[in-house]
């Protein structure tokens, strides 16, 4: 029974013991063949991996590579585990700023000094410079840098929407409306001109969605307003949600509203769900994403699907609105997006950390290696489509990487916005602008009708550090507050005084005191990355 | 046996209630099989989606052709079958002690027990003890840690303790060991709830997921539901702004939700009527008489 | 199930060990069990001491460094909480008083169906719904219930002037939440309670009838009471998860107009990505925990002294 109770304690004192154990890394001897264990951008693929990326960068490069493939969806939970059970990665995918905090404060990821990252891999570190600077901020915790921030140059482009152009038509209405008057006017004969001439009056101008970064943002910023964001002006940082112009832009979808304009279900309805079943059954006549470059052949494109249900409708892009003072675009989340960090044992590993980030660079400087860790392998996995003179102009899958499940498991994607499994570091715009589709980056343009959106002040508003506590409560009472003055619960005069009486009662003021820091900290930083 | 008028008049109202109530419980399966078989531009229309006129395949071939669903299939039935069989005789044999007044230590076993129905450790440091145990990607992980849970040994032991004191004695008095005793007694007459604990951990083992993906990496050794439930997450490319993939998608995310859903349940729903006649006086447990 | 008599005449074992090698037979069938519990249960158990700790994993559970009470203080002094947690026993409650009856009254009534073939075709559906994740069951109730959804249009021909937002009202929100819960577990929550009842001993049934009582009479004075102690069992049971107020159910109904009365415990844990997560998410869980555990152990102590020590747990 002694032995048995001993035996006992000894496992419990070995598995809690056991987490604060860190394993002894020994450094790379730099005659051998080094190995990476790379957990890069999940994948969304189910199978077993294909090799064709992964043994180009071995050959490439030689070293040993081995990829951590996890899915999206388990993503966290994965990682989480990994390295709570000591299971540390050399190349660590971050999603978020704030992931980047907690494994730097757990200790499980490296630091990496901007010295560091600019003698290694110097062409990755001005891409960031030239591009967005701040975007260091999110990898930068307490002062010190914990990884290579990336970027995705098409969530600097405002969302672009969709008009039934046949409905427009129907209305004697020609041409795409391009201010806010316009726009007024064409959803008002769409409700109540029988634009799809069944006889019935079923049809409403559009439908909304209710999260604070999808909320309107055409409208708001017709207006140039940033209702959940933080506003740079000359007396430093102000919330865009505590101006007049947010004001301005309520009155204007309160009126709509009350016209019988919006759909009530602008509260519950999703963009990517519910809003796109209403317009492509032709139950709204705009809605303000989906829109730009779509494939032909994807029957879940809303053209697609609004086409199929209704051979007659015509759906074209939209301009996003100009306002009184000619402004448009609204909030966008800009080009940064995420971090690509490195596991602790590489801060003592300068051998391993010196590889990786070499290779890294190669992968922004040539780029023939770029195209072969995107793409794949010209011949093998893609060619250039019929009448194509380059990939710019359209390529073609070879099978059978034509099956898209296939292509997720190789970490083959046409993309050369943002990062992938293989190359979780940006390449340059240009880069970008000579390799992606042509007709994508055209469509986009015409729409967009020199529109450009607005970022946050700090990129990330939740970034403050007392965001977590207030932001969410914060923003959810505001968005209440909006929708019972939008269906005329409220009268408009109500929001500010009331919300400026909820920000000071949810901790506004807190976050208001420390953009200021945070502010400094950013100057401080920028300062710093562009030191020689 | 004469019924009488407010005795007529309550069955018809039960009968009409419970057809009505039987209409709501259905619908969502009804809808849920149809978004199954519906085509993109189909699952897309307004209405309530009670049936479809061009019904299609698609999705379950999508959700089928995946080269690990035979071996899925093998891990959840296999992590069903024996799971449950080892649950049901690890948490028995636990209620049956428990529901003995003489076992030494009754109310220290018994709070031991309830204590881990409130009190969890996490699950961070449950998988380093998993991960201690090198139960790592091992398929024992999927029916070791499961074989006993306070809820199924309480209702277990309330069920035990109801059954005539007398049956025991005369037992003893003839010379049988607690062993026989309880097979040959007590688990005969518990058939009822016994059928009851094997449908819910059974079910519980068919439908998990989530230990299949935090303690399992290899791909031959994961559970359909995680694999159906990972399919689901990759023809959902429907992410917050900051995720962009190249392709766009294939097939609706709502057709291959609902074929994924269908096919979890349908197993479920083929054996149910099996064990349905055990709680439903389908079967004579058997008076007890004195 | 006849209820058992209290063994009035039990004799106490003076020596222990008398008794467990009398007993060994008994002591044998728990080890399994125990097994199970020791490794899976209790040795993680060390995790709970995390909710007093500011966790790092590197450091270990007790490498860590020990706060106190400061993980609980900073939940319980945040702004939020009162309301969080206010939403959170008026959910669960609501929930409680609705749902835990309703299987039973449901099971009495099954039991009331002569047609043996209608009945379980009834209560195989009646299950359905449990099988359904709120994933699918969100999508269809925010479709029922929408403004021009079947739900308003049924009470507008049926008089109603204006549709009822059940997304935007607050009060009506928690009536869908209340309904759509009882919708999705009543089914499945039969089952025990139909293996209770299909236990009563028949010949009980059939003297009362000689004896000239009615149906009714029955159901009051031998069904119910023989499943009271399986209705015991469960409700103190389910107990334990009292602070749980159905986060899967809540966050694929949400919108954020409804953040002042749908927002829970669950759902402020969720919102914690700054660098205490392990340790706060600790802290609720244990807080949950001991909040289940108080309202068991006085419940159960109500049921013993109800029953005459009958009927509880513990």
């Amino acid at each position: 029974m002694k032995r048995k109770l001993s035996l006992v304690l000894a496992l419990i004192v070995m598995v809690t013991g056991f987490a604060g154990c860190s394993k002894k890394e020994t450094t790379t001897d730099p005659n051998e063949k080094i190995t990476i264990r790379w957990m890069g951008f999940p994948i969304d693929g189910v199978g077993t991996p294909d090799e064709t990326i992964e043994k180009y960068i071995e050959e490439k490069f030689n070293v040993n590579l081995e990829p951590i493939f996890i899915t999206y969806g388990e993503y966290q939970d994965k990682k989480a585990m990994m390295l709570a059970g000591d299971d540390i990665p050399d190349l660590i995918y971050e999603f978020d700023p704030s992931n980047v905090v907690q494994d730097a404060e757990q200790g499980f990821i490296a630091k990496i000094s901007y010295e560091t990252i600019k003698q290694y891999a110097p062409d990755v570190y001005n891409i960031i410079n030239e591009t967005e600077p701040r975007a260091w901020s999110y990898s930068r915790v307490d002062g010190e840098n914990f990884g290579i921030p990336n970027l995705a140059y098409e969530n600097n482009n405002v969302k672009i929407g969709l008009w039934r152009e046949d409905w427009l038509k129907n209305v004697g209405i020609d041409k795409i409306p391009e201010t806010i008057d316009e726009m007024g006017d064409a959803l008002y004969k769409f409700t109540y001109n029988d634009p799809d001439g069944n006889g019935v009056d079923d049809t409403y101008g559009m439908t909304g969605a209710i999260s604070w970064n999808a909320m309107f943002q055409d409208i708001f910023g017709a207006y140039g307003a940033m209702p959940f964001d933080w506003v740079k002006t000359e007396d430093g940082n102000v919330y865009g949600g505590l101006q007049q112009n947010t004001v301005e832009a309520l009155t204007t979808l309160t009126n709509w509203y009350k016209q019988g304009l919006i759909h009530p279900d602008f509260i519950t309805d999703s963009v990517s769900g519910t809003a796109k079943e209403k317009f492509a059954n032709g139950k709204i006549g705009f809605i303000n994403q989906l829109g730009g470059y779509y494939d032909e052949t994807d029957k879940t494109a809303i053209q697609n699907l609004t086409k199929s249900l209704n051979p007659n409708a015509i759906v074209t892009d939209a301009h996003p609105v100009k306002g009184p003072e000619g402004k448009s675009g609204g909030f966008i989340w800009g080009s940064a997006a995420h971090i690509v960090a490195f596991g602790r044992h590489l801060e003592d590993d300068e051998v391993k950390l010196q590889k990786i980030l070499e290779i890294l660079n190669t992968m922004v400087s040539d780029e023939e290696v770029m195209k072969a860790v995107r793409l794949g392998e010209e011949g093998v996995t893609y060619k250039l489509a019929e009448g194509s003179e380059s990939i710019a102009d359209g390529i073609e899958w070879i099978s059978p990487y034509d099956d898209s499940e296939i292509r997720n498991t190789a970490g083959i994607v046409n993309n050369f916005s943002s990062a992938t499994f293989f190359m979780p570091v940006s390449p340059s715009f240009e880069a970008y602008e000579k390799y992606t589709l042509k007709a994508k980056i055209d469509a986009y343009n015409k729409a967009a009708n020199g529109a450009k959106g607005t970022t946050d002040a700090f990129l990330k508003p939740d970034l403050l550090p007392s965001s977590a506590d207030y932001f969410t409560t914060l923003r959810n009472a505001q968005i209440k507050l909006m929708v019972d003055i939008i269906t005329g619960t409220k009268p408009i005069d109500s929001y500010m005084e009331e919300f400026t009486q909820t920000w000071e009662q949810y901790g506004g003021k807190i976050l208001e005191e420390e953009t200021v820091p945070l502010a400094e900290d950013i100057d401080a930083m920028l300062k710093e990355v562009v030191a020689e | 046996m004469k019924r009488t008028k407010g005795e007529k008049f309550f069955s018809i109202f039960n009968i009409f209630f419970m057809i009505c109530f039987g209409i709501m419980c259905i619908y969502p399966f009804l809808y849920t099989l149809t978004m199954s078989l519906s085509t993109t531009a189909d699952s897309v229309k307004d209405g309530l989606h009670l049936f479809t006129l061009n019904p299609t395949l698609e999705s379950y071939k999508l959700a089928l052709e995946n080269e690990n669903i035979g071996i899925a299939y093998f891990n959840t039935i296999l992590r069903t079958v024996a799971g449950t069989f080892a649950a049901l005789a690890v948490s028995l044999l636990y209620a049956y002690a428990l529901s003995r007044n003489e076992l030494p230590g009754r109310k220290i076993f018994s709070n031991i027990l309830i204590f881990t129905m409130l009190f969890n450790g996490g699950t961070i440091p449950t998988y380093l003890v998993i991960k201690g145990l090198h139960l790592l990607d091992n398929r024992l992980v999927y029916i070791l840690p499961g074989l006993i849970s306070a809820y199924n040994v309480i209702i277990a032991r309330s069920f035990f303790k109801s059954i005539p004191e007398s049956l025991h004695e005369s037992a003893i008095l003839d010379g049988a060991s607690e062993f026989m005793i309880f097979t040959r007694i007590y688990v005969p007459l518990s058939k009822a709830v016994i059928m009851t604990l094997v449908l819910w951990i059974a079910v519980g083992h068919w439908n998990a997921w989530y230990d299949s993906l935090i303690y399992i990496n290899d791909e031959k050794k994961i559970v359909v539901q995680l694999l159906l439930k990972r399919m689901m997450d990759s023809a959902q490319t429907q992410m917050v702004d900051t995720i962009i993939t190249g392709d766009s998608i294939a097939i609706m995310p709502i057709t291959i939700r609902s074929a994924t859903t269908i096919i979890a349940m349908l197993p479920i729903l083929a054996i149910y009527p099996f064990i349905q006649k055990y709680f439903m006086g389908g079967v004579m447990l058997g008076a007890v008489k004195g | 199930m006849i209820m058992t008599k209290k063994y009035t005449s039990y004799k106490i074992k003076k020596s222990s060990f008398i008794g467990i090698k009398k007993h060994w037979q008994l002591l044998l069938f728990l080890l399994p069990g125990l097994i199970a519990l020791i490794l899976f249960n209790y040795l993680p158990m060390g995790g709970i001491l995390v909710a007093f700790k500011d966790y790092r994993i590197r450091d270990g559970i007790f490498g860590s460094d020990w706060v106190g009470f400061a993980n609980f203080q900073k939940m319980f002094t945040g702004m939020e909480f009162p309301r969080i947690l206010k939403n959170t026993i008026v959910i669960s409650f609501l929930k409680l008083i609705t749902s835990f009856p309703a299987p039973i009254i449901l099971a009495l009534l099954l039991n009331e169906i002569h047609n043996s073939k209608i009945k379980k075709c009834v209560q195989t559906i009646s299950y359905l719904p449990h099988f359904f994740s709120w994933i699918i069951l969100g999508n269809i109730f925010t479709m029922l219930f929408s403004i021009e959804g079947p739900v308003n249009s049924v009470l507008k021909m049926l008089g109603l002037n204006e549709s009822i937002a059940f997304f935007k009202s607050e009060g009506w929100f928690i009536f869908l939440l209340i309904v759509t819960n009882i919708y999705q577990t009543v089914g499945w929550g039969t089952i025990i309670y139909l293996a209770a009842i299909s236990g009563i001993d028949n010949s009980l049934i059939e003297a009362a009838t000689i004896d000239g009582a009615g149906r009714f009479k029955q159901v009051i004075h031998i069904i119910i009471p023989t499943i009271m102690p399986t209705v015991t069992t469960v409700l103190i049971l389910n107990l334990g998860g009292i602070l749980n107020a159905g986060f899967d159910q809540i966050y694929n109904l949400y919108n954020p107009t409804l953040y002042n009365v749908a927002d829970i415990i669950d759902t402020y844990v969720l919102r914690q990505l700054s660098e205490n997560n392990y340790s706060i998410g600790t802290a609720v869980g244990l807080f949950k925990s001991v909040v289940g555990l108080i309202f068991v152990f006085a419940t159960n102590k109500i049921v013993n002294k109800l029953s005459d020590d009958e009927m509880g747990i513990m």
